[in-house]
């Protein structure tokens, strides 16, 4: 039927269109009836309302003509060229939604903006019953919307930028339970056995669909909580009923429906961000946003648009939890709690008799904790199901002591914003130089930790140019560069691990060059004072230099460093050695300091010595970091 | 014996649903308490990518961990949360005696807010019963949980389907 009207015509200026009968009866031809509905040139002109355009995820310029949707998928357009063109789309859905009454259920949000629209035409419409879709707003009983985000996780690369998704919470939800809410997440539709640097490299080119995704929230504290060990920080959103009301049936018309999903900009994030767009035009979200998006920031936006209503709620993560228990407890009491995780029989011991019952029980629900942790993500043997069980008994049996509460931690939508630039001036082998540098993201060991993990370091598209005797030249291009610093503890033992890609100078045999290079380390690390790092790494280097006797090389390397964070700021001092299979040598000495200032403006200061093929080369530089 | 029926239809339903949608651990009925969940790692992993754990095709399984279609099971015609989904939190709250996932329950079967101390006490109180072993299935903690809301005046109301 879509195909037999699919010729309009345009008479006078105006465009009618035709109606047939359904198909009743197919022994009788099929009647054509001309009943008419004209669209008047100002009526067709509503086809480029911001909201439609919004509503169908155009992107491009109209009055060029030049528009795309995001949307891939042919579901998603009653029109041919539906993706391409947004008028034909409009009177498309307006053909369909008259013809085929049912496909209104489809997509309510583009009913009620007709309905404001063009209410003469909506009226017109034929009635029809959405039983499926009224069973589903019904089901979700939908009072407010919640923004969460998903805080990173160190060790996880493809996590570290974070997550949002967005939580529907029925009325009077802070009596009941968060857990039956309903959650919606925008993501990429990926295979199972895809592993998560693969899903990096192919998600920034696209290479995944992506699609909403619902589930109810008690799934998502599952994954985030417990089996990925995430903070979650819930924004309520001020929407109005109007606006959760519109972003819902929205909603709706996107299930199943595929975009291209991309790492850095058409991300998750994103796709949220044009829900609340659509709830509530004015604020207009996506405008910010011509680039990159980075989860995080979409959170401060949302926030300084005036749309985060009341206080922020923090959930924290099992290991959260877990870390908080055993670190209120006294070093033997914890050691009693990870020996009871992994043997009852310490229960019996005098050491755990002669405590108070208090003491004992924040034992148990320290080891309780521990043993949910280390099994979180493998079936469970018989010992250990029995051993939780026994702790369970425990914790009820002295169920009015309790664990301590984590405490919330900094906001991280108050960190530090994300893209840094940087002037610095200093001394470099006796020669003045000036460095300015860009960051495009993230956070480095020494920013601001306040709202980040301290010893995690994310930062992609990284460039300092250098200025050099009036000449400028480039001094370092990096395009990724990763430090996880996750520390050893009595209970847990993770490995810390880094990476850098880039392109850097090196000055060797009394000239400089640029090295094109690809390293990696992984070691060990520990927190000896609490915010510290003590970390050791092999590490390993592939080079391509012009100054090296085959271009080429290869450098099997040690690095040790120690991360210090004090009231006076933070510190690293480093050291390392890089042997390249042809015979050159470099260590390295450095000490870089950095004094958060605000949440906006950071001084550094660093001090290095290079030793290359025993020739030293010194520099030392004073910065002023400004994050935006 | 009703109730056992209903059960054992439940069960077979639950796990027919289970065959047709993979990745999703924990589901159904049978599910042992302290079991721990088989499948997890690859739904780890695709969730570490911020990928699509949830249904995508929500419109006519809106909220499914691949399981049940919307996370609720309904129990001798009584319609509430599938409490497997959730049986690590909701046996912690209920040794704790109080908690988000007994609130979940309780909410789920439509208990009252005036009448939630008391659900949370009583099934607290009953906790033994509730989980005499860790081999307990979900089957003999949800079955138990309704016996001891029926011999209970103010809570046996929520046991009956409405």
């Amino acid at each position: 039927m879509k195909k037999q009207l699919a010729s309009l015509c345009a008479v006078w200026g105006m465009v009618f269109f035709v109606q047939a009968e359904p198909e009743a009866n197919s022994t009788t031809p099929t009647i054509v009836t001309k009943q008419a509905v004209f669209l008047s040139a100002k009526q067709q002109a509503v086809a480029s309302d911001p909201l439609w355009l919004k509503l169908l995820y155009y992107k491009g310029d109209i009055n060029e003509g030049d528009v795309e949707s995001f949307v891939d998928d042919d579901r998603f357009f009653f029109a041919d060229n539906g993706k391409f063109d947004p008028q034909a789309e409009f009177i498309a859905t307006l053909k369909a939604f008259k013809n085929e009454a049912n496909s209104q259920c489809l997509f309510p949000a583009r009913k009620k903006w007709l309905a404001t629209q063009l209410p003469e035409v909506i009226n017109s419409l034929p009635n029809t019953d959405c039983a499926e879709y009224d069973e589903w707003r019904k089901d979700l009983n939908t009072e407010s919307v919640v923004m969460v985000y998903a805080s990173s996780q160190l060790n996880s690369p493809s996590s570290m930028y974070g997550h949002t998704f967005i939580r529907f919470d029925p009325y009077n939800v802070e009596k009941h339970s968060t857990y039956l809410s309903h959650a919606i997440n925008f993501g990429a539709n990926i295979p199972p056995d895809v592993n998560s640097l693969a899903y990096t490299i192919k998600g920034l080119g696209g290479g995944y669909p992506g699609n909403f995704a619902s589930n109810p929230y008690f799934e998502k504290i599952k994954e985030y909580n417990r089996a990925e060990n995430r903070d979650l920080w819930e924004y309520k959103l001020n929407l109005t009923p109007d606006e959760v009301d519109l972003m819902l049936a929205h909603v709706w018309e996107l299930r199943g429906i595929n975009f291209d999903y991309y790492f850095f900009d058409e991300n998750c994030a994103y796709r949220l961000l044009e829900l609340i767009d659509i709830a509530r035009p004015s604020s207009n979200l996506m405008a910010e946003f011509p680039g990159v998006v980075i989860p995080i920031d979409t959170i401060r936006v949302v926030r300084d648009k005036g749309l985060v209503d009341g206080e922020v709620h923090y959930r924290p993560s099992h290991r959260t939890h877990l870390d908080n228990q055993l670190n209120h407890l006294p070093k033997a009491n914890r050691t009693l709690a990870v020996n009871l995780s992994e043997d009852i029989n310490v229960r019996e011991t005098d050491e755990f008799k002669e405590l108070s019952i208090e003491q004992q029980q924040k034992i148990v629900h320290a080891s309780y904790r521990l043993i949910r942790y280390l099994t979180n993500k493998e079936e469970r043997s018989p010992e250990v199901s029995k051993r939780s069980f026994q702790l369970l008994k425990m914790i009820r049996k002295h169920s009015s002591i309790l664990p301590p509460e984590p405490e919330q931690p900094f906001r991280p939508d108050l960190g530090h914003e994300t893209t840094m630039m940087s002037v610095q001036v200093g001394e470099s082998n006796d020669e003045i130089f000036t460095d300015i540098t860009y960051r495009a993201s993230y956070h480095d060991l020494l920013d601001n930790i306040d709202g980040y993990d301290n010893g995690m370091s994310l930062n992609m598209g990284t460039i300092t140019l250098r200025v050099v005797d009036d000449s400028v030249q480039l001094q370092k291009a990096e395009l990724l560069d990763i430090t996880s610093l996750s520390p050893r503890k009595d209970y847990f033992a993770p490995w810390s691990w880094q990476a850098n890609i880039g392109i850097e100078r090196h000055w060797y045999q009394q000239e400089e060059d640029l090295a094109v290079q690809a390293s990696g380390g992984g070691g060990v690390s520990w927190e000896l004072f609490p915010e510290d790092r003590l970390y050791f790494m092999a590490t390993g280097r592939v080079e391509y230099n012009e100054g090296l006797d085959n271009n080429w090389s290869v450098a099997p390397g040690i690095e040790a460093g120690y991360l210090l964070t004090s009231p006076l700021g933070k510190s690293i001092f480093k050291i390392s050695q890089q042997v390249f299979i042809d015979g050159i040598t470099r260590i390295g000495y450095q000490f870089e300091h950095s004094i958060a200032v605000s949440s906006e403006y950071a001084i550094r200061i660093h001090a290095k010595r290079n030793n290359n093929d025993d020739v030293d080369y010194d520099e030392f530089g004073l910065s002023a970091r400004v994050y935006f | 014996m009703k109730k056992i029926l209903i059960t054992a239809a439940l069960l077979t339903m639950s796990s027919s649903a289970f065959a047709g949608a993979p990745g999703g651990p924990n589901c159904g009925w049978g599910n042992m308490l302290f079991k721990g969940q088989t499948g997890t790692p690859s739904h780890i992993m695709a969730s570490l990518t911020n990928g699509s754990t949830g249904n995508a095709t929500f419109g006519m399984t809106f909220g499914t961990n691949g399981c049940s279609t919307t996370g609720a099971l309904s129990y001798g015609g009584k319609e509430m949360v599938d409490v497997s989904m959730i049986m690590d939190e909701f046996s912690e709250d209920v040794a704790r005696g109080d908690g988000e996932a007994m609130t979940a329950v309780a909410v789920s079967m439509g208990v009252e807010e005036q009448d939630r101390a008391n659900f949370n006490r009583t099934l607290h109180t009953n906790f033994d019963r509730m989980f005499p072993s860790e081999d307990v299935t979900t089957e003999h903690v949800v079955a138990t949980m309704f016996t001891v809301m029926e011999e209970d005046e103010k809570l046996a109301k929520y046991t009956v389907a409405q």
